[in-house]
Order: structure tokens, then sequence, then C-alpha cells
């Protein structure tokens, strides 16, 4: 075990340093001067001023050497600042951070409460009526475009029926309850399709599970069929899911901006949105290096949660 | 001493009655082919503490036999017709609520393959105490207790430590013990031993085979012993039903079944065993052929294609079951030993039939 948990971590440190070149590459591809950024329109171009603001960002050394210095600032917790707002980028990511947080963590939440069952239901009833009505919702959801589903929800619960707020965002730390009726609409739609593939992932593995021959060995010890479905079965079935619950949860964290838009939601990938219009490079490098990393990271923590979940892997792996 | 014999005569009647009753069990599976017949008309009875072996190559349904009667198909295209009564109570009609009750508790079954029959990712001993807690309602630590009584019962050493391992930490000798362990956990009246050690190493199999042997013995549990291999039941039945083509062929006590074979399936099945006394690179006297198809079985008798005394009679009509009087019955027009089959046989040899040439060649090797 220990031996696995250092590999991951050093595959993970590889791969962070990569993402952060390939994310620092790629932002400086963008067109455009930042300096026309930095000065307000209006502003006097002297080129005393220009020239100040080139040195300051370093803009004119070469690509490597800007990259180096902006790691090496990145590790100590510097990631420059906003050219726009001015206030440095770790603060506005940690500022945006739990919001996005807590919409994928209560999407990915109201996806597994009703998808777990919903699989586990119809693996159990395969090919019987509930199977074929479960798994055409299940169809139809997966079509529905989270942006779709969230118009939707504004329309009956934030317009017709005025039960919950169609926009906004309330922290936690000011109302519980009102954080929880922002929250709702938002982590709901994102939740439609991820229940959708949860669902369909956990079905299939239950089918394949539930012909083992260990699950009709406890068939033949007189277990009941729920203790044999959650206590025998469900683990072994629960692979597949995991693997895109990590991948999911990761997109979801860099990949709320549309929702987040619709919603009015203060979050990161609303912040990113508004760095890309304004050209506001330090702040879409930091945002999108910190996804990318968060990104990995869980992928990592997926991979030892599996030893966790299958003890087989404890042995091939050290 | 008249009136002791009474009570023990009076307090045994009720279990008196054999344990397992089968009477005309067939079970089909219905499949985009057709219908396959796994299981026709078999019927035996089984008497408590007695054991049972049925003996089949791959394909006859011995092992779709004991899961019928233990009703097991859970494919939910099989179909099971006809009777089998355990203790009083027919199984084939019993709800499956109630079927759960006795599965593990009174009747249990020993899996072929140890290495998936164990779930990988639960705890050995969690395997072996689940149904004592379900069953008799065992508290944690009781069945941990018990769980190690029968670790330790089945020769598995260090059972404390053993008790918390997962299957994959045990070698396939000590999976199939675990399995046995699983299913004598409740102490069980019937046990079916569906091939128990057909995926284990030749040494081993010999211990698993002593330990059923023991453990039923012990407990006087009956048991049914499926396998595929006429040596392994020699020594360690009672009864021998002999399978071809999910029909029951020859049936006789194992000793009288050894001395006077009359089916020539069960003669053929036999002399495939390779012989200690064999000279080195002696060709092995396999059955030529392959078993037949259960969805277009063939006419007569099912084994006639691959019969070194194949006749007329038996491509055509069918032999029943007949019994010689002596619990020995048999299904055959020309049983072997007989004048008639000698005959046929010499006739086939003549004539070239494949089946009658390789059991010559047999022969010969035993003459010289």
């Amino acid at each position: 075990m220990p031996q696995i948990v250092l590999s991951r971590v050093a595959r993970l440190l590889a791969t962070l340093f990569a993402v952060s070149f390939i994310t620092f590459f790629m932002t400086s591809l963008l067109p455009g001067d930042v300096v026309d950024v930095i000065l307000p329109p209006t502003a006097p171009r002297d080129p005393e001023t220009v020239a100040a603001i080139r040195a300051e960002l370093r803009l004119d050394d070469p690509m490597l050497v800007r990259y180096f210095g902006w790691l090496g600032d990145a590790l100590q917790g510097d990631f420059g600042r906003s050219f726009v707002s001015q206030r440095p980028v770790l603060d506005e990511i940690t500022a945006r951070l739990p919001i996005t947080i807590q919409l994928t963590f209560v999407a990915i939440l109201f996806s597994l409460i009703a998808a777990v069952p919903a699989g586990v239901i119809c693996a159990y009833r395969q090919g019987t009526w509930i199977d074929k009505s479960i798994s055409g919702v299940v169809q139809v959801l997966l079509s529905i475009p989270a942006f779709v589903a969230g118009i939707f929800l504004i329309w009956f619960f934030g317009v017709k029926t005025n039960l919950l707020p169609a926009t906004g965002w309330v922290r936690i730390s000011e109302s519980p309850w009102g954080n929880f009726k922002t929250v709702l609409l938002p982590a709901s739609s994102l939740a439609f399709v991820q229940l959708a593939i949860f669902a369909r992932l956990i079905r299939a593995d239950m089918i394949t599970t539930l012909q083992e021959n260990y699950v009709l060995s406890a068939r033949a010890k007189g277990l009941s069929d729920r203790y044999i479905l959650l206590r025998h079965a469900l683990r072994p079935s629960s692979l597949s899911l995991i693997t895109v619950l990590g991948l999911n949860i990761g997109s979801l964290l860099g990949g709320t901006v549309v929702i987040e838009q619709l919603f009015a939601l203060p979050g990161l990938g609303r912040r990113l949105l508004e760095g890309i219009f304004n050209r506001d490079l330090l702040v879409v490098q930091g945002i999108v290096l910190f996804v990318a990393s968060a990104y990995v990271i869980i992928n990592t923590l997926v991979d030892l949660v599996y030893v966790v979940v299958d003890p087989r892997i404890r042995r091939k792996g050290g | 001493m008249t009136d002791s014999n009474t009570t023990i005569s009076q307090v045994s009647s009720a279990s008196d009655r054999p344990l397992l009753e089968v009477r005309g069990l067939s079970t089909s599976f219905h499949t985009e082919r057709g219908t396959v017949a796994a299981v026709s008309d078999v019927s035996f009875t089984l008497e408590r503490g007695k054991t049972l072996g049925v003996v089949g190559e791959s394909g006859s349904g011995k092992t779709v036999l004991s899961r019928s009667i233990m009703r097991l198909n859970t494919s939910g295209n099989a179909e099971t017709t006809g009777s089998a009564v355990f203790d009083g109570e027919e199984l084939i009609t019993k709800p499956m609520k109630e079927m759960k009750n006795l599965w593990g508790r009174d009747i249990a079954m020993v899996f072929q393959d140890p290495m998936t029959s164990l779930n990988p990712v639960v705890k050995v001993g969690r395997q072996i105490t689940e149904h004592l807690r379900h069953h008799l309602g065992f508290s944690a630590a009781e069945a941990k207790a018990t769980g190690i009584e029968l670790l330790r019962s089945v020769r598995i050493p260090e059972p404390e430590e053993r008790f918390n391992n997962y299957p994959y930490q045990f070698s396939g000798g000590m999976r199939q013990r675990a399995c046995i362990a699983i299913a004598l956990a409740c102490g069980p009246r019937l046990l079916f031993a569906d091939e128990p050690t057909t995926a284990l190493d030749v040494t081993v199999q010999h211990q698993i085979l002593n330990l059923l042997g023991m453990h039923q013995k012990d407990r006087f549990m009956t048991m049914v012993l499926v396998t595929h291999d006429l040596g392994v039941v020699a020594g360690r039945t009672d009864e021998v039903a002999v399978m071809y083509a999910g029909r029951v062929v020859e049936k006789a006590p194992t000793s009288l079944l050894f001395s006077e074979i009359k089916m020539p399936y069960t003669q053929a099945l036999l002399s495939s065993i390779p012989k200690i006394v064999d000279t080195k690179h002696t060709r092995l006297a396999a059955i030529p052929g392959r078993p037949p198809d259960l969805i277009n079985p063939p006419s007569g008798c099912a084994f006639s294609p691959r019969c070194a005394y194949v006749q007329d009679r038996c491509r055509e009509e069918r032999p029943p079951l007949a019994d010689m009087g002596n619990g020995h019955s048999f299904a055959c027009w020309f049983p072997v030993g007989s004048d008639e089959s000698e005959r046929a046989y010499a006739h086939n040899l003549a004539a070239g039939l494949a089946s009658a040439v390789m059991v010559d060649v047999g022969r010969k090797r035993v003459a010289s």
C-alpha cells in the first residue's frame, strides 16, 4: 500500500508539472497585447509607460524564462495579480472556489442518490417493465443538456411557481437555508445528465456481477436478495462508476461555466469566462492550472479508492 | 429390551423415511435454438446419512440435476417438472421465499470452482458467517467464534488470522476448504457437492474429498457427490447414478456397480481413466464422438451413436431404466457381459464401426 501511494504521488507531480507548462504555453499563444488590457482605453499610450508595464510583467523575456519565473512564484503561492481587478489571482480563486465546489458536490450527491438505487433495481429486474421504464427515463435525461434542464427549472420553479430563486447566490455562512435554495436548481440541472450516466454504468456492471458464481453461492446460502445486492454485488459493480465519478467531478469543477452563467452564480467558471473576455491572462492561467490540478488530484484519489473497493488490486500494485 | 426397542423405532419412524426422494424430475431450458432437455425423468431415493454419487461427462445434466433439486436454476428460462421431496416437503412447487429458508440452513451446496465462488471483495470470515447470522440469529461475536471453529475444522491453519483474509490471499485448495466451511456452517442435513475437486490439483483433490467424507460421517449428513470421475465415487459413495444426456442410464450400490457394469457408457467411462499399470505413452481409451445435442437428441438410446455394441434396435427404441431386483438398474438392450452384447460387438467390429474398434484396441491392451 505505501508503495502504491508513493508511485501515484510521483506520477501526480509529473502530471502537474506538464499541466502547468501546457497551460502557460497555451495562454501565451492568445492573440492581443496585454498592455491594451491593463491600460484603460482612454489613457495616453506613451512609450515609457508601455515599456514599464512590459518590464514589470517580463513580457519581453523568452517564454521559457517567463514560465520558470511564473512557476517559481506560483510554487510560493504567488500567481500574480489580475490585470483588471489588481487583486492577487490566488485570492480571486479562493473567493470563487467554495461556490463551484459546493455546486459540484451537491450535483454529484443528488445524482448518486438517485442513480445507485435506480441502477441496482434495473439490473435486479432486468428486462421487466420496471427496468424498461427506468432505463427509458434515464435515456431521456442523458440527452438533455444541463443548460436546457437549467432553463426549464428556472422557468418552472423560479418564474411559474416562484418556489425558488431563479438566479443568485446566498453564502452558506449567511443563511444555510437560503444557500440550499440557491444551490438546489443549478445543482439539479447538473445532476440530471450525471444521474443518467451513473445509473447506466451501475446497471450494466451489476448485470455482469449478478451472473458471477459468487452471487449464486450467496443465493445458495439463503441470504435475502436485498442483502446480496447491497453487500455482495454492489461493491464489485462500482468500479466503472468510480472511474467516471472521478472524471466527472474533475470536469464539473471546471465545466460549470454555463450553469454558473445561467444562474448568475459567482463561481470559478464565471470568473474564468470574465478573465478570457478581458484577456486577464494571469487569472485564466491560474484558474486553468487550478482546475487541471484538481482534475489530476481527484483521479489520483480515485486510483487509491479502487484499492479500498477491490482488495485484489493491493496485491497487483504492490 | 423390547420396550426400549419400540421406543427407538417409534422415535425414528419419522426419520425412517428417506431424506430425499426424487421422482420423474425433468428440467428444460427454453432457448432461441429450441428447448434443451437438460435433465429428463430422473428418479432416485437417498436415505439419511448416505452418499449418492452422480457421474457423467460434461453436459450430461449432473450439475443441472442438483441445481434443479435445490431450485437454484435462476436463469429464468428454466422449467422443472416432477417431484423432489426433502424430508417430507415437496421442493419443486415450494414458493421461493420458503426455499430461501432451506438454502444454506438445511440444504447446502459446495460449488465446482472455488476460484470464482467466493466473493473477491468480501472477507472470508464474513462469507462463512453471514448465513449463520441470517438463519440462526447469531451475534457478531458468536458468529466469529463459530466461523473460526469452522475454518479449523476444514484444516485451515491459523484460522484466527485467516478469518480476516480476502479470498485472493487463499490458495485454490484453501478456497475450496473455505467453501466447504460455508456449506457446513449451519449444519445442513443435505449437502450437494458439485464437482468439488475438479478445479484443484490432484494432491489437493484427495484431501478435499477426505475432508468432505469426514464431515459427512461426523455430522450424519446426507450427500450428493457430483463428479465426472468414476474414480472419485468408487470409495466414497453408497450408491452411484451414471447420467448420460440428461438421463440416469445406470444406477447401483457402489460395490455392485463396479463389479457388474451393465451399461456400455459406464464401461467406456471407466476404461477412459488411465491406469497406473499401463505402459508409458499408452493411448488413452477415449469415448469416440461427443455428447449428444440435447435440443435434438438422437432417437432411441442417446448413447447409440458412440456405443460399441449398438444395434438397429438401439437406434430406434430407447431402452427403459430397468431394475434387476438387487438395486441395480440400467437402461440398455445389450448389457455388457451378456451373450447378445458379445454377438453385437463382434458384428460391429467386423463392420469396422469406430466405437467398436476403439474398444478392441483397449481390450488387446489389457490382454497383452
